[in-house]
């Protein structure tokens, strides 16, 4: 080969290397923001941010092991043994595929981008291989920035040698592509499974209420198992410790892969010490091979079948055909409140608010079940009552977030309600109309469940009052973040900027939602010490204020919006 | 929600429990204090760094024997009962012939080392014993270091 052609050869190649090189940058500054680059200052606060929550990461990680070790949570003598940290590194691991899994399947074969990236001067290749690197480098990110931290916090407590934290430093950088080799592999199959469900619709629905409905099912399970008169201090070592010493013992037999890898990243423990033996230079080339074939599998099989999706013509697309529906004439308030209950089904919002009303029972009975495995006294009854109170306004108020920004987020749609011929509280009300209702069912199971724990001291008609403060205080609360968006619409960032916006009242009524359920559970509290061994009257007085809370806050919002819309119209 | 706002209604509920698990506690007589009955020489439990042998010759007596490297370290584990007894600390007391080649160290942890290597069999007698002034103890153990390497 001549001197010249070689030359030739090697320009094509850095070519090359530089145009993959923009394909990620691309991809990356698509998915990351990156504005703080263009002002020292931003970069400053980054950096030091970035190493705080380090650091922070490995102090708290330090002291859970130190204190695991000090109080012999795991062994019988002051230790913790490797099998605690690979146990902790799979579930990292498995997370890793999993996230991997999902993105890499959307980015692959779904993502519109594709199309654009195709018609670059680049090859098929090229663009393959860098959705496959931007998930690597994230994957990388996430190993320095969490994975790397916990280890070192484990090798300072095993006293590991300073060369062993360079080792670690080192395997890592090739540890973390094989998640992403293993999630771009099951992305094959994921991607199937999505579009069988993508096309019947019904079975996504059922597989999605079994699913939700199992996952409570076994969390109820699990918080059913906490004995009662817990006392870990003194039971633990007889008690739990074996138990916790026979689990742990048993899992490495499911993940003998993964606990080898962490042997790898921290040495074999021997001697009372842990040193790198040839054994774990072997796992690091069983490593190398597993991700070399894996993505050898991945190219094979993966590669065709997004090259063939991205060049599907999507101007051609078969869409689904839609039945047509005759236009009937409804009942104004019931048209309205048919429209929102539409809206409802088809926003990801409704989702938020269905975590938010499931979690809030299941967070409570976990609360008192360990609550009643305290002997508590008369004081300590009071702080449970006025804790429940807390814990359940402060989730639901939080949720009442989203509220304040659902308006706004119609966008320039928003506007369309001007053109509906009623008083404008009624829409505006109806868009509440379904959160109202689905807390109301979360409330009841939640002080439902307060009362299975609480009943004998507070009595039925105590817990009906304590249910009715509750919806009281969620309804004023919710009403308030309405107007709170209705009065200072951010419609015109939402119709630009599409997606999420950093929404100056979802901040406000976030911090109302802490204030007020801080200041209910604290007065709560003065009011259940003050009445004694009965605490009728606490509930009752809170009721009243919480009805007054819930009337202001409704009357405001119906003098407000009326004034509002009268100036604006 | 946020994840700051989720993270901040983790930390409340977490501290909601210690709260009451701190103030609202009924006030109990704590336990007396539980001593330390019998402590018994056990098997490595993590890793097989020694198992106790009953060589043929003397069956009824333990014996941890091991081959000895330079460095040699490892650890003796014992299970000392009631588990929720109140001191469970220990000291390993090791016995040797005056005139014995060879040395040895045990720690109150029970790491075992050998301190030089110019023996061919090191034995030692060995005991546990308990530190909560009750003085509870094992029976008597050897541990028995092979140097058959030793050139001399």
């Amino acid at each position: 080969m001549s001197s010249t052609e070689a030359q030739v050869k090697e320009k094509k190649r850095g070519r090359a290397f530089s145009h993959f090189k923009s394909l990620v940058m691309m991809q990356l500054k698509d998915k990351l923001d990156l504005s703080f680059l263009t002002s020292t200052k931003q970069l400053i606060a980054k950096v030091v941010f970035f190493v705080l929550r380090i650091a922070a990461i490995i102090v708290a990680a330090y002291y859970i092991f130190y204190y695991s070790a000090f109080f012999s949570i795991f062994a019988i003598i002051a230790w913790v043994p490797p099998i605690v940290m690979a146990l902790a590194f799979s579930i990292i691991f498995i997370l890793s595929v999993l996230s991997c899994m999902v993105g890499l399947m959307k980015t692959l074969f779904f993502a519109d981008d594709n199309r654009v990236l195709v018609t670059m001067p680049v090859t098929g290749n090229m663009v393959f291989f860098s959705k496959l690197v931007v998930y690597y480098l994230f994957e990388l990110m996430r190993s320095y920035t969490f994975t790397f931290p916990l280890f070192i916090a484990y090798g300072m407590v095993s006293h590991l040698s300073v060369g062993m934290y360079f080792w670690m430093a080192f395997v890592l950088i090739f540890v973390s592509a094989l998640p992403v080799a293993i999630g771009a592999l099951l992305a094959i199959p994921a991607m199937f499974v999505y579009q069988f469900l993508k096309k019947y619709e019904p079975v996504k629905v059922t597989l999605f209420v079994l699913v939700v409905g199992a996952v409570i099912a076994l969390i109820v399970e699990l918080i059913m198992l906490i004995p009662e008169n817990i006392n870990f201090i003194n039971d633990w070592p007889l008690k739990y410790r074996p138990s916790v010493i026979s689990f742990i013992e048993s899992a490495k037999t499911y993940i003998l892969p993964l606990y080898a890898i962490t042997e790898m990243l921290i040495g074999t423990y021997e001697n009372l010490t842990f040193t790198l033996k040839p054994s774990n230079a072997l796992v690091f080339l069983y490593v190398l091979v597993t991700i070399a074939v894996v993505l050898g599998i991945v190219y094979l099989i993966a590669k065709p079948l997004f090259l063939k999706m991205t060049a599907q013509p999507f101007e051609f697309e078969k869409k689904e055909f839609i039945k047509a529906k005759e236009n009937r004439k409804r009942r104004k308030y019931k048209s309205i409140l048919r429209k929102e209950f539409l809206l409802n089904l088809r926003s990801s919002i409704s989702y938020s608010f269905l975590a938010v009303y499931i979690a809030v029972p299941i967070l409570i009975l976990l609360l008192n079940k360990i609550y009643a495995a305290m002997s508590t006294n008369i004081l300590g009854n009071y702080m449970i009552y006025a804790f429940n109170l807390l814990i359940i306004l402060l989730i639901l108020l939080s949720s009442n977030g989203i509220v304040s920004t659902m308006y706004s987020m119609e966008g320039r749609a928003g506007y369309m309600k001007k053109t509906k011929p009623l008083d404008m509280t009624f829409p505006l009300l109806c868009k509440i109309f379904y959160n109202s209702l689905f807390s109301l069912i979360s409330i009841i199971v939640s002080i439902g469940i307060f009362g299975a724990f609480n009943s004998s001291s507070i009595g039925v008609g105590g817990l009906i009052m304590l249910a009715l403060t509750v919806l009281f205080f969620h309804i004023g609360h919710m009403v308030w973040s309405a107007e709170r968006d209705i009065m200072n619409p951010q419609n015109e960032q939402y119709a630009t900027t599409g997606g999420e916006i950093n929404n100056p009242n979802s901040n406000f009524m976030t911090v109302m939602a802490f204030l007020v359920s801080f200041a209910v559970a604290f007065f709560s509290f003065i009011l259940f010490n003050e009445s004694g061994v009965n605490p009728i009257t606490a509930c009752l007085k809170l009721m009243i204020i919480a009805m007054a809370f819930a009337a202001m806050r409704i009357y405001l919002f119906i003098i407000k919006v009326r004034l509002y819309y009268r100036e604006k119209m | 929600m946020r994840k700051s706002v989720v993270l901040t209604i983790c930390v409340i509920y977490i501290l909601s429990i210690v709260l009451v698990g701190y103030l609202g506690i009924k006030l109990a007589i704590f336990d007396p204090i539980l001593y330390v009955q019998s402590i018994e020489l056990i098997d490595d439990p993590y890793s097989d760094s020694y198992k106790i042998s009953h060589p043929p010759r003397y069956p009824d007596q333990d014996f941890v024997v091991k081959e000895y490297s330079k460095g040699l370290k490892f650890r003796l584990y014992c299970k000392v009962m009631p588990e929720n007894a109140t001191n469970k600390e220990v000291e390993f007391i090791v016995n040797m012939p005056d005139n014995a080649v060879g040395k040895l160290q045990i720690t109150s942890d029970g790491e075992v080392s050998v301190l030089s290597d110019d023996f061919d069999i090191l034995y030692a007698k060995v005991y546990i014993l308990s530190k909560d002034g009750q003085k509870a103890r094992s029976r008597d153990f050897t541990v028995q270091i092979n140097n058959f390497k030793n050139p001399t």
